[in-house]
């Protein structure tokens, strides 16, 4: 596999990784590009080229050079037996900006609404103390909540109800962090064209009942501000969503990668607004089988001048012998951790 | 928008904080403090509540309607301690009087603060408005409806005229008996749970062996052990009763005498039961008769906690309480006030409307009770003085130890019998 390269800006091109099936819209001027999110194989393009959605957000990633490096410097500190390429320089010098999608949608609401509403309220009580004095009081108030049923009808309209646009939405979320999307800015053909966009893969169509849900909570906010409540439960909605109108954010992710002693791309992400870094960092069984080989020889050695000392080395040997095979032992452990981690989503 | 008319019966439209938002809430219910008619529909005559049948009757038809209200009992609305509440008690109170408008003369009436209900005393009539409190946890909810009538408690009272030796042999006969007045009186309940922490030095008795030096042997004894020991209880009193009526205008040893009331039987409050009643409303304000009721709740608690200790000795006893869940109601409970003259003296009785429990004072034959106290005094000391007598002439001395003894014994009797009657004239 190679690198991209880049030429002219033109328009977009659907294209498809074979190993995963992930679909993006790579700039046209980028060639050769690998699937950064397997690293698997090469991105091909799509049997079946689309159209992308109407962009109305993008957050631009807000991380500068050092910082990643920091971030990416603190990632690879610390793992045991790196391979000779998992090294921050490396890791910064592949990253490849993927522009991720999720839905946002706008829509009317009208109809009745019936809930319990939780109205704050204060109580005196006192605390009473007994000792040689007699009695002592001391005034103490309590907040409660006072429970009334409320009707009514809504009619609001509102705006950008997030959704996911991929399955593995909430996965990524929870290897990466979330985003704040109040700093996204109106989306520019410019933003996208440094980086290669994934493509959705939930359609509006099966997301209408998410949004519905996530409408009716928003609505449920509403009325219990509107009914100057603190609280709020068994919140109903009997009524219409209308002009339901989707469009996409899109959030910024950098992904690169690190090779393993058989060649075997191991991918790494960073959230391109917080700077968190997700990866496995997976240890090189090579390296500590050539360390645990050459302590092995020690104390091979070690014995053998023990034994013509004529020193009882029974416990000794085997002590050095054991601890010749820790570096092995602690390999294996290391990576049986890391592949308890999944995968960058 | 949708027409909000009739689409949630039961409920109002109130003010939104947001636009597009319309909000709907229960219809308060109606403020009871109108003016009610009481005119008989058959022949216009005053409906008055009818203890016998528990209804609204007329005296001069004989028209008889129920009560619309229900049994609660126990289960009746309580109010907590909301800041609202507390500061209602105290600003209501600081009114002294209220004028009342007579719907049926139109006489302007100035009743003190007491007055619930009244009627005109100009027409007698009933269509009196109620003068009730703002706040609607101020005013009585819920009454206990007198079950006793007049009649069946009569005879009662005069039987208890005739109980007593120390009273008049002709008390039952001469007294001069007012009719029995009914009057609501106002109480407060109390209800609240409590947690507290203990902490005190509890004593032990505990076997000690010791070498006893006289004997020269080891023995066992029994040593009180003094440590420090601690605790926590938990306690949920239910409606402590606090009486809201000035005991200038009512004797509170007397009140408490014809207590308990059985607070099962409360029902809904309803102006109807009023009609013809007289009703107290309470002078002991909210937050005083709290103070009254948490002193009983402090020496319940102490009680409590000292019992939890396991043992009857302790000392320096701390204790940290908390009150939760505190609650309050303004009950109205039924009394009979009723007196009677004998030998040119007024006496008073009061009744409880319920269960028909009696108290009151009644006068003494102090000439009977002088007569028996001396006579059970001075008959044993007779006694004394012949077994005196008989010692010196035969040297016996058996009846003067006996006469001895029972003279001391007479005192003593003679003593327990003048302050029994003290205070039989007081309360009976």
């Amino acid at each position: 596999m190679t690198e991209h390269t880049v030429n002219t800006p033109d328009p977009f091109l659907t294209q498809t990784c074979p190993a995963c099936a992930r679909n993006y819209f790579v700039p046209a001027h980028w060639h050769n590009v690998a699937c950064p999110i397997c690293q698997k194989a090469m991105l091909v393009p799509a049997t079946q080229t689309r159209k992308m959605p109407s962009v109305e957000l993008i957050v631009k990633p807000s991380l500068d050079k050092a910082t990643i490096d920091a971030q990416l410097a603190r990632f690879c500190k610390g793992s045991a037996f790196p391979f000779p390429d998992f090294k921050p320089e490396n890791l910064s010098q592949r990253l490849v900006l993927v522009n991720w999608p999720i839905w946002l949608t706008d829509g009317d609401l009208k109809g009745a609404w019936d809930a319990r509403f939780g109205y704050d309220y204060q109580v005196e009580s006192s605390r009473e103390q007994m000792g040689n004095a007699g009695w002592s009081s001391q005034k103490v108030i309590k907040t409660r909540v006072k429970d009334e049923p409320r009707k009514g009808f809504i009619e609001r309209h509102y705006d950008n109800v997030l959704s996911p646009a991929l399955h593995n939405h909430q996965e990524r979320l929870s290897q990466i962090g979330s985003y704040q999307l109040n700093q996204a800015s109106p989306g520019k053909a410019e933003d996208i064209a440094t980086g290669l966009t994934q493509i959705g893969t939930i359609a509006p169509s099966e997301l209408e009942d998410f949004v519905k849900q996530e409408l009716s909570k928003w609505a449920a906010q509403d009325c219990r501000l509107a009914s100057d409540a603190q609280h709020i439960r068994n919140f109903t909605f009997n009524g219409d969503y209308n002009n339901l109108r989707w469009t996409q954010a899109l959030l910024p992710m950098l992904a690169s990668y690190y090779t393993d002693d058989k060649g075997t791309r191991h991918v790494v992400t960073i959230n391109g607004q917080n700077g968190a870094v997700y990866g496995q960092r997976m240890a090189s069984v090579k390296k500590a089988g050539l360390i645990t080989g050459i302590l092995l020889a020690v104390a091979i050695i070690l014995v053998l001048i023990l034994y013509f000392a004529e020193v009882d080395f029974f416990i000794c040997s085997s002590v050095l012998l054991i601890l010749a095979f820790i570096p092995l032992i602690r390999a294996a452990s290391w990576n049986n951790k890391e592949k308890n981690k999944r995968p960058p989503a | 928008m949708q027409d909000p008319n009739n689409h949630f019966p039961g409920f109002e439209q109130i003010p939104s904080k947001l636009e597009g938002v319309l909000v709907f809430a229960p219809i308060p219910e109606k403020d009871e403090a109108q003016a009610r008619s009481y005119a008989c529909p058959q022949c216009g005559g005053s409906l008055k509540f009818d203890v016998n049948s528990s209804g609204m009757a007329c005296i001069y038809c004989g028209y008889l309607a129920p009560v619309a209200t229900a049994h609660v009992g126990r289960q009746a609305q309580s109010f907590e301690f909301t800041l609202e509440n507390v500061q209602a008690a105290e600003q209501e109170w600081e009114t002294d009087r209220e004028l009342l408008h007579c719907n049926n003369c139109g006489a302007e009436l100035s009743y003190p603060k007491g007055a619930i209900a009244a009627s005109c005393p100009y027409c007698g009539s009933n269509k009196v408005n109620l003068s009730l409190p703002k706040t609607k946890s101020l005013r009585p909810q819920v009454l206990l409806p007198f079950s006793a009538t007049p009649e069946a408690l009569k005879p009662r009272i005069r039987e208890w005229l005739s109980k007593g030796w120390m009273h008049p042999k002709a008390l039952k006969d001469a007294a001069q008996m007012d009719k029995l007045t009914p009057v609501y009186l106002p109480y407060w309940t109390f209800s609240a749970s409590i947690a507290a922490d203990w902490k005190a030095e509890v004593g032990h008795y505990e076997t000690e062996r010791y070498y006893n030096s006289s004997s020269k042997s080891y023995e066992t004894r029994q040593v009180l052990r003094w440590r420090w020991e601690n605790g926590s209880i938990t306690h949920y009193f239910s409606d402590l009763m606090v009486n809201g009526v000035s005991p200038n205008r009512l004797n509170h040893t007397m009140l408490n005498a014809i207590e308990p009331y059985n607070l099962s039987g409360l029902v809904l409050f309803s102006p109807d039961y009023l009609v013809g009643m007289n009703v107290q409303a309470y002078e002991t304000p909210l937050n005083d008769a709290w103070q009254s009721a948490k002193q009983q709740m402090r020496a319940d608690t102490e009680r409590l906690c000292e019992q939890d200790t396991g043992s009857s000795h302790v000392r320096n006893m701390s204790i940290d309480m908390s009150y939760d869940d505190e609650q309050w109601r303004y009950v109205l409970l039924p009394l009979y006030l009723a007196g009677y003259s004998f030998a040119g003296q007024y006496y008073n009785i009061m009744l409880n409307g319920q269960t028909g429990k009696l108290a009151g004072n009644k006068p003494v034959d102090w000439k009977k009770v002088r007569t028996i106290t001396w006579l059970i005094a001075l008959i044993p000391l007779l006694l004394a003085l012949i077994g005196f007598i008989v010692m010196q002439i035969s040297g016996n001395s058996g009846l003067l130890t006996f006469g001895a003894l029972a003279s001391l014994a007479g005192i003593v009797v003679s003593i327990s019998l003048y302050s029994q009657a003290k205070k039989a004239e007081k309360l009976s």
